[in-house]
């Protein structure tokens, strides 16, 4: 009898498992105690900035702060969209990636660092490209194979100023993994962006917003960029697979504006 | 607010329905996990500055968040994460077998089996919050696999 396999337990759980977000963030910062939370813009080279982007798997980092808080109105507002995955589609990967395929630029041709991309210093680089999710934007994604044997994948994610990124152990991708960036020079009007990689299993991304309004999100080489204003706030991404069920979705409430009123720290 | 407080309100925002799904486990209602999780997160942006950077950001507030669930369970305040209490799945006439499979578990072994389906955590990370090595909790995680399997083939539930 060799037991259970991970994937279907994981079924099993999923079943069980409650989807509904009830979260409240501010209702956190009110049970704190903290009640004057101040802007500070940290004082780091953008390069810096790639060290704290937001993670994925392992939870190595946090979203680009630039001192933010949350508008109260939008913050409580319902998540847009689906409300719940249709299919779990676990241990997702990216073909053409394990195959080193040589997709997008490479690091020199693009002039990027290799000790700039996130996992670069943990594990040595075994494979990476540099992507451009939709040309309309300057957003860059750094795909990169890590580990003895390059098994563990890392995404590294760099605009002209900010950056964000993080990397999944093995070949266990979510269908997609999201990067939260936010601050002025990403997001100068209090939005945010969300940037990252998709598995192979997700066949297209759509962004819900207010009022029942949706945008089809560019999916080029497994990565995608995608920026949400404040007004369009709160947003869901969800991902499909080609049968059309939502196997994944991630629900952002805005976070935060600049114009709140609140001075600047130096 | 501080670099370090976005980081909590990062880890809330992307893995609220992780914590609180795992945390049920423990208090037995959905409501009352939420209530941890708020109180756990809270407490983490109180005390963030003692977090010294030894190990994951999201290690130390699953630990503060189990601590706090357990103590509710035993409604005993000072209760510490080392004496891991009763948990059980949550809504167990959703799924009665694997209900029963799963109340059969050592208590720690339970616990593992939920960080990893309902938290959805890696082995290090798991290992970080229960304060154990990623290989003793992939040699639970088996042992765990091996005793659900047999519970739920002796109740003739198994897939």
């Amino acid at each position: 009898m060799t037991g259970l396999r991970d994937s279907e337990l994981r079924e099993r759980f999923f079943a069980v498992a409650e989807e509904h977000d009830n979260s409240d963030w501010d209702e956190v910062v009110a049970r704190s105690g903290i009640n004057s939370p101040q802007t500070r813009k940290p004082k780091l080279h953008p390069r810096a900035l790639l060290a704290i982007g937001a993670s994925f798997a392992l939870g190595l980092g946090m979203a680009a702060a630039l001192g933010v808080r949350l508008h109260p109105a939008a913050a409580a507002a319902p998540l847009p969209g689906p409300k719940r995955v249709e299919r779990l589609v676990p241990n997702g990967t990216v073909k053409w990636l394990f195959a080193h395929e040589p997709r997008g630029q490479s690091l020199t041709a693009a002039d990027i660092r290799l000790g700039s991309t996130v996992g670069a210093h943990w594990q040595p680089v075994k494979f990476a490209r540099v992507l451009t999710p939709d040309s309309r934007t300057d957003a860059k994604i750094v795909l990169s194979l890590i580990g003895k044997h390059g098994r563990n994948v890392c995404m590294t994610v760099f605009f002209p100023h900010a950056g964000g990124g993080g990397c999944a152990i093995g070949l266990s991708l979510r269908p997609f993994n999201v990067s939260l960036l936010s601050g002025t020079d990403v997001a100068p009007d209090g939005g945010f962006v969300l940037a990252g990689v998709a598995s192979d299993d997700v066949a297209r991304l759509k962004l819900f917003l207010p009022h029942g309004r949706q945008r089809t999100v560019t999916l080029k080489d497994n990565t995608f960029v995608a920026s949400v204003t404040e007004a369009d706030s709160p947003a869901t991404l969800a991902a499909y697979d080609s049968h059309n069920l939502v196997i994944g979705r991630f629900g952002q409430r805005p976070v935060g504006s600049l114009r709140s009123g609140l001075p600047p720290v130096r | 607010m501080d670099a370090q407080a976005r980081a909590i309100e990062d880890v809330y925002r992307r893995r609220f329905v992780a914590f609180r799904n795992s945390l049920a486990s423990v208090t037995g209602s959905s409501d009352t996990a939420r209530d941890v999780v708020q109180d756990a997160f809270a407490e983490a942006l109180r005390k963030r500055e003692s977090f010294r950077g030894e190990g994951a950001l999201e290690a130390w507030i699953w630990r503060i968040a189990l601590r706090l669930a357990f103590a509710r369970r035993k409604a005993d305040p000072t209760m510490e994460l080392t004496e891991i209490g009763e948990s059980e799945l949550p809504q167990p006439e959703a799924a009665p077998a694997l209900a029963e499979a799963v109340k059969q578990l050592p208590p720690r072994r339970r616990l593992v089996v939920f960080l990893r389906y309902f938290g959805d955590m890696s082995y290090l990370e798991i290992g970080e919050v229960c304060g154990i090595s990623e290989g003793t909790v992939a040699a639970t995680l088996a042992q765990a696999h091996h005793e659900l399997m047999t519970t739920l083939e002796q109740r003739g539930a198994s897939a």
